[in-house]
Order: structure tokens, then sequence, then C-alpha cells
């Protein structure tokens, strides 16, 4: 049975999980939806890498509570960080544009007012500067560690008339 | 804002340059370039997901995300690795930390003001204490917020009464102003300062305030030391605040100056803007000319404008 004459597409998780998801779900998943668009022949199931059953359930959730008109129910508090980390991952994939907005204020908030060092942690990132590089983006941004009031710098391309 | 649509292409060309739908059997590197991003493909079908770290992110979701912080945390953020740092200069990062009106800003503040310049290069320009009106005036948005703060000098921002006569008033060379000299009251009858302001502040409620010192301060062999002999008058009646606004708006207040050796904001109103796409008129005072007695021994710094949430959150803004 093709999908392009169904309303239905099948979606296959990672995790070998199929998902029969409307038409209007798919098309919210830009990255799923270019599939769509550019296969000429009928695809039968697309398969979504990175994807897995649990992301594509969370998914399902958050479309249901958008069409009802209660995404701001959405809530990913219950995900612990690392869960909330790959479904940002899995969401950033499939290239969806609303879902993603409300993951990155998600992680933005879990990382406010938290040190760089938390941060590092948090994203498993590497420090891939050259030690000049380092010495100089942290000067930059000197003003950035220090406390409350921050004077602003004087213009010192400016003449006082 | 930023395009997502080169990822969709690239899963696109993954997908379609492979037999499909076997994907675990593929022999190709699961790592790869495309357009200086890495792109790690995840090939496993257990349950559990292999460890993706989000420290191969590419910029656009970093982006994203630190689009949420404040400037300080974004700066800082940029030192984590040059993903960040790239991230962190992203455009569409710092719109939305810019005043709304900046365009406005740009054009009343500087004269040639290069129009390619990115955003955050507009941001850290803006922050900068910008001279306005000849240097009699210092405008500069406010760092870590976002928001606007302007200095009004008292050296030929502000009208005093009887500063050209030297019997009153003089000018004294100080590093204790963000302008280079304050005006210093030996005495008077009549104390009046006038002020007023023609900018396009953004929308909100900013708070007036001049900045006052009772005594004259100096250094002596590297130390500070203040000379409060000349104080006098201000413990008999009060100094007397007027504010308006070119919209209608007035507040009057009045407060006894204290604090002899000490610089003090004392407020002298609020006003608020409504809309920040054109310019706000504010005219205000400060009198004390209850011609019964002499007043004098008092410092005038510059007369400032902050937003209003600064009396809370900033400390310097002890306010009497």
């Amino acid at each position: 049975m093709a999908s392009s004459s169904s309303n239905l597409i099948s979606l296959k998780t990672s995790d070998g999980t199929v998902f029969k998801v409307e038409r209007a779900l798919a098309k919210t998943m830009k990255t799923v939806q270019a599939i769509i668009e550019e296969a000429d022949a009928n695809i039968y199931m697309i398969p979504i890498h990175n994807v897995f059953s649990h992301h594509m359930d969370m998914i399902i959730d958050y479309y249901k509570l958008s069409v009802a008109g209660k995404s701001k129910e959405f809530s990913v508090e219950k995900l612990d960080n690392d869960e909330l980390k790959d479904f940002l991952l899995a969401v950033h994939y499939l290239n969806m544009e609303d879902l993603f907005e409300v993951l990155t204020q998600a992680v933005a908030d879990r990382l406010e007012k938290k040190s760089v060092g938390y941060v590092r942690k948090y994203f498993g990132i590497e420090n891939d500067f050259t030690p000049e590089e380092y010495a100089a983006i942290r000067k930059k941004n000197d003003w950035a560690f220090k406390g409350d009031d921050i004077e602003p710098e004087e213009d010192e391309e400016k003449q006082e008339e | 804002m930023y395009n997502f649509h080169f990822i969709s292409s690239l899963f696109y060309e993954t997908l379609f340059t492979f037999p499909f739908p076997s994907f675990n059997n593929l022999n190709f590197n699961p790592n790869f370039n495309f357009m200086g991003l890495r792109f790690s493909s995840f090939l496993s079908n257990s349950t559990v997901s292999s460890g993706p770290t989000l420290g191969e992110l590419p910029e656009s979701c970093v982006a994203s995300i630190i689009a949420y912080m404040d400037p300080p945390q974004i700066c800082q953020l940029a030192t984590l690795n040059r993903a960040f740092r790239a991230a962190s200069s992203a455009d569409f990062v710092w719109e939305s930390k810019l005043p709304p009106n900046y365009h406005l800003l740009l054009a009343k503040i500087f004269q040639d003001f290069p129009i390619n310049l990115g955003k955050r290069d507009i941001y850290t320009s803006l922050c900068r204490l910008n001279s306005l009106d000849g240097g009699t005036k210092k405008v500069w948005v406010d760092k870590g917020t976002g928001k606007l703060c302007l200095a009004i000098s008292s050296s030929k921002g502000l009208s005093i009464t009887g500063v050209d006569d030297r019997r009153y008033w003089n000018y004294i060379i100080t590093e204790e102003s963000r302008f280079s000299t304050v005006a210093y009251l030996q005495h008077t009858w009549w104390f009046e300062v006038d002020g007023e302001i023609d900018f396009p502040f953004p929308a909100g409620t900013y708070s007036l305030f001049f900045r006052i010192h009772l005594g004259r301060a100096y250094k002596r062999f590297g130390r500070r030391v203040c000379n409060t002999e000349h104080v006098h008058g201000w413990d008999k009646k009060p100094v007397q605040f007027q504010l308006w606004t070119s919209d209608g708006q007035y507040v009057a207040s009045q407060c006894f100056l204290k604090e002899p050796g000490n610089w003090t904001f004392y407020h002298a109103g609020d006003f608020t803007v409504e809309d920040g796409n054109s310019s706000t008129k504010v005219k205000f005072s400060m009198t004390q000319i209850d011609c019964t007695h002499t007043k004098g021994g008092l410092c005038l710094d510059s007369a400032f404008i902050y937003p209003s949430e600064f009396k809370k959150s900033k400390a310097f803004l002890n306010c009497s």
C-alpha cells in the first residue's frame, strides 16, 4: 500500500518501531516532508535515524496538544538532562520548528545562570581552541565574567568637542 | 532567521546515496563533513541511544539555545569552543538583545555608522560610553540588560543659575565623574539647576537622578580627603525636584540633601515612554530658592537617566 495515496505516513524509528502518523504531523517534520516531496516513487516507509520510539511518543503528544490549542501544556520537566538532550537532537534532526523552539527554550532554562564549567559538562564540549584563540576570546569577553555593575568602556574614538 | 533547510537536504543526500532501506549493512564513515559541520549518523538499532553529545551540535542549534540567554552568559559561553564562539556571534542571537529602536539610536548617536556591521558589533558599539551633543552628554546601553542609560554633564549639559559667577560656582577637575569636571558651589541664595533632553528612548519607564556630593573631595598623598567646611544650608529646607515630558507627564518631589563625603544619587522622578519610534523630550529641574538662607559646599556631577528597574537591581543607586 503506497503511503502517498493514504493519509497516513509510516515512520520507522531507530529501534525498529513503525509509527503510522497523519500527513499533517509528518508535514511538521521538514526532513520527512522533503523526502516525501522528492520521491517520485511511492515510499513504503520512511526511516528516521536518531529518533527512538519514546521520542515519537512525545512528538505525537505535542502534536495532539498543539492541534487542540494547548501546546503550552506540553512539558519536558520529567525528562532528565540527558533525555532532554537526546530529544532535542531527535527533533533537530527531524527539523520540526515549533517543537525545536520549545526544546531549545527548555534547555536554555536549565542552563540559565549556570557557570561555563557546568554548561561544558552538560553539553560534553571539548575545548578546541588553540591557547592563543582561547586567550583572545576570553579577553574579548572578560567583562562578562565580572560582577554586576559593569562600567561602560570609554569611547576612545570620539573626541570631546 | 537561520535557515534550517540545509539540514534536511543533508539528510536527503545521505538517504538517496545508499541502498534503501537496510541501513545497518552500510559501509561508510558514520562521521563526515558537510559545509564544515560535523554530522554524526546514529546507526544503532539498540533501544538506548549511543550517547550523542551536544558537543557536536551544529552552530544553528547552539545559537537557538543561547539566544534565550542574557548577554553576559552568551559572552561567557563563547569561550567554550569554536562552535559556541561562532554561535555567540550569530545575528539573530543579538537581534533580540538590542533595544527595539536601535536604528533610531544609531542614527542619533553616530554620524556614519557602517551599515553592514553584525548585530553583535552593533550591540558592543551601543554599550560604549558614547558622546552626544558635543560631549555634554553620554549615552550607553547597559551591557548586562540591554537597557539605555544617559548622563548629562553639569559642565554645559545642565543649565545652572549663576554658574558663570565665580563667587558662587567653579568647575573642578575630578576623576570621580564620567565627565572630566564637576561643578562646585561655594554658596548661593538661589540654587537652581535645569536640564532638558530630546532623545529616542526605547519604550519603558525611566528614573532621573542627580548625582551630588556634599563637600569637596581631593587627593592628598594619594588618599581621598573630603573638605566639608563650606557645606551649609541643606538641612534647613528640602530641595525641590520637577520633571516634565512633552507628552504631558509631570512629577514633583522634594527631599533633604544629606551624607556629606559621599556621592549620592537623588531621585528626581520617573517618566514613561510608550513608543520608542519617536523622540521623547524631557525637562527637569532641581531648586532650592528659599532666599532666607544660603546654601553651599555642594558638588554637582551630572543628571542621570536610568531604567527604573535599576533602582532595585543596581546597588550604586541606593536611592535617597
